[in-house]
């Protein structure tokens, strides 16, 4: 994992100039498309996450953190889920005179996961991590030379699981 | 050169997407512990390749899928896990009840390989969680059918506060029995009773099947006048009881039910006293008053108890071990259909008619025979158990 963060930054510092880099954050929303433990039915999840973008000219690092829970029950048996995610992504940002430019990502990360586990009186909590890959694109523009808004779109391959997630997102956040 | 750039780490990053080891074949599954308390152990599947898919050489386990004539259609479940260390931990509580599920057909493989008895069903089993279907008697939830077209399992929805049906071993088992009753009794029954040529199921074949004859499982469309249709029943119940026992000799729980269905414990307890089988003639008044083959369906449930009583008590006599005497059971179940076909469409059998077949070479001393002289009437303890004809006990 450690060898994806060095990479995605080595190839945003190697493509760096001179020029001063730009902060932005915000809040963004991620819809994900699940497939769920049938196979044939697909649900859709939303994910709340908020965001830090550090921009020199076309060339962009972001980091991510999301959070959601999750609980589910079968009779006595009760299953909780807190999950919280964190991944680094490294962008390229085009046309860079227009004001709606589109953008290319790639990123990796991982979900760190604690599953809670009830039956009666029995309780056991685990804690685990999912890493993952990923890669992106969408659209941005800046208003007012702070108001920042986006969408796009990943797809992201999770280790323990056998299809990719895929996902739309929206953010709205603020230049520096 | 941008594009160059991003293609060859997006190259990259899909390559090494797969690398590393994924979480293997150890589950967090809840579990009956030795004391019969369930707890969240660590289960290793050693018939499973991948668990990101439950299909192996124990089980197929599918959820919330269709189920027809050839059984389940769609794909198999795919569980949510995380990884912790190098065990995988479900996310949710359709994919603990999936994998446990799996790991309990994964044990009655390996209790069934102790027993010699693999052999005797085809392998994988096909088990559904969650399966959205009706009983005949209108229920949706708590409940498990297996069914024998498909040769598979359902397991309905479960919305009480207990054992999850999908979870206790004991229930696993009884729906699991059906299989091997469905090969060694029905199946050559219903070979047996089909003619060789019958001009009527020509004329019919181009329509639909309800027009053909009832197979003798087939309670809802059995002629209850006849013997044939009443055989059902008797058949019905042999079947349940000894799903009943099997369950409780897997489980070494005689009161398997009470986890999941506290409202059936005493009704299906294993270790009741055992009582005399309803008679023949009773059978047929019973169906003369009904309306709808419910309440003999019911019955059936109420007589398999009674055999299921007998063969758990025989079985804990000390002769031999549960164990032995279930494979002595389970060996005879293929002599079942020669020695009633004769008479299966000519009079009602009775419910006890299965115990000289299956008991047979069996040694009957006092303590068995006890059990015999409360579960058959005199004309029939005389005519099977010549030797238990002496012993006298108080009903």
């Amino acid at each position: 994992m450690l060898k994806y963060f060095s990479a995605t930054l080595i190839a945003v510092w190697s493509a760096s100039v001179l020029a001063l880099p730009r902060w932005s954050g915000g809040v963004g929303y991620e819809a994900r498309l699940e497939r769920e433990v049938n196979p044939d039915f697909v649900e859709t999840k939303g994910v709340p996450q908020i965001f830090a973008r550090v921009s020199w000219t076309s060339w962009e690092a972001q980091l991510e953190f999301s959070s959601e829970k999750g609980a589910s029950s079968a009779g006595a048996l009760k299953v909780q889920s807190q999950t919280v995610g964190l991944s680094g992504w490294g962008r390229y940002a085009f046309l860079e005179q227009k004001r709606w430019r589109p953008f290319a990502e790639w990123g990796a990360g991982s979900y760190f996961d604690q599953i809670t586990s009830e039956f009666g009186a029995s309780t056991t909590q685990s804690r685990g991590k999912r890493p993952f890959v990923g890669v992106g694109g969408g659209i941005f523009a800046v208003y007012w030379n702070h108001l920042l808004v986006e969408t796009g779109a990943r797809i992201s391959f999770v280790r323990e699981r056998k299809e990719p997630l895929a996902a739309a997102l929206i953010r709205i956040g603020f230049v520096f | 050169m941008r594009i160059g750039i991003f293609a060859i780490f997006t190259a990259l990053l899909m390559g090494c997407a797969d690398s590393g080891q994924k979480c293997g074949n150890k589950v967090l599954a809840l579990w009956p512990t030795e004391a019969g308390d369930y707890k969240f152990q660590e289960i290793t599947l050693s018939t499973l390749n991948d668990p990101y898919s439950l299909s192996g050489g124990a089980a197929k386990i599918y959820f919330e899928a269709l189920i027809g004539g050839g059984g389940f259609s769609g794909k198999v479940a795919r569980p949510r896990f995380t990884r912790a260390g190098d065990l995988c931990v479900p996310m949710d509580s359709a994919s603990a009840m999936a994998v446990s599920m799996y790991a309990r057909f994964e044990h009655l493989l390996k209790f069934e390989a102790s027993l010699g008895t693999l052999d005797m069903l085809q392998w994988p089993r096909k088990v559904g969680l969650d399966i959205h279907v009706r009983s005949n008697d209108g229920m949706t939830h708590n409940n498990a059918h297996y069914f024998g077209q498909g040769d598979s399992i359902a397991v309905l929805p479960y919305n009480l506060q207990g054992v999850p049906l999908g979870l206790n071993p004991g229930v696993m088992a009884h729906e699991h029995f059906h299989g091997h009753f469905q090969k060694q009794v029905i199946d050559p029954i219903n070979l047996r009773l089909r003619p060789a040529f019958d001009a009527e199921s020509l004329f019919y074949s181009g329509f639909h099947s309800a027009f053909a004859k009832a197979t003798v499982e087939d309670l809802d469309r059995v002629d209850t006048r006849s013997a044939r249709g009443l055989n059902s029943f008797v058949l019905r119940a042999w079947n349940e009881g000894l799903a009943d026992f099997y369950g409780g000799i897997y489980s070494k729980n005689p009161r398997y039910f009470k986890d999941s269905l506290p409202t059936l414990e005493n009704a299906r307890a294993l270790d009741a006293r055992v009582r005399e089988f309803m008679s023949a003639k009773s059978l047929q008044m019973i169906a003369a008053r009904s309306v709808g083959p419910q309440p003999l369906v019911s019955n059936s449930y109420d007589q398999g108890a009674v055999l299921a009583r007998v063969l758990f008590t025989l079985a804990n006599s000390g002769v031999e071990t549960p164990e032995a005497f279930l494979v002595r059971i389970m060996r005879r179940l293929n002599q079942i259909p020669e020695a009633i076909t004769g008479q299966f469409e000519l009079r009602v059998l009775e419910f006890g008619d299965v115990l000289p077949v299956l008991l047979r070479d069996f040694p009957l001393a006092a303590p068995q025979c006890a059990v015999l002289v409360r579960a058959l009437s005199k004309e029939l303890l005389t005519k099977n158990f010549p030797q238990c004809s002496n012993t006298s006990v108080r009903r």
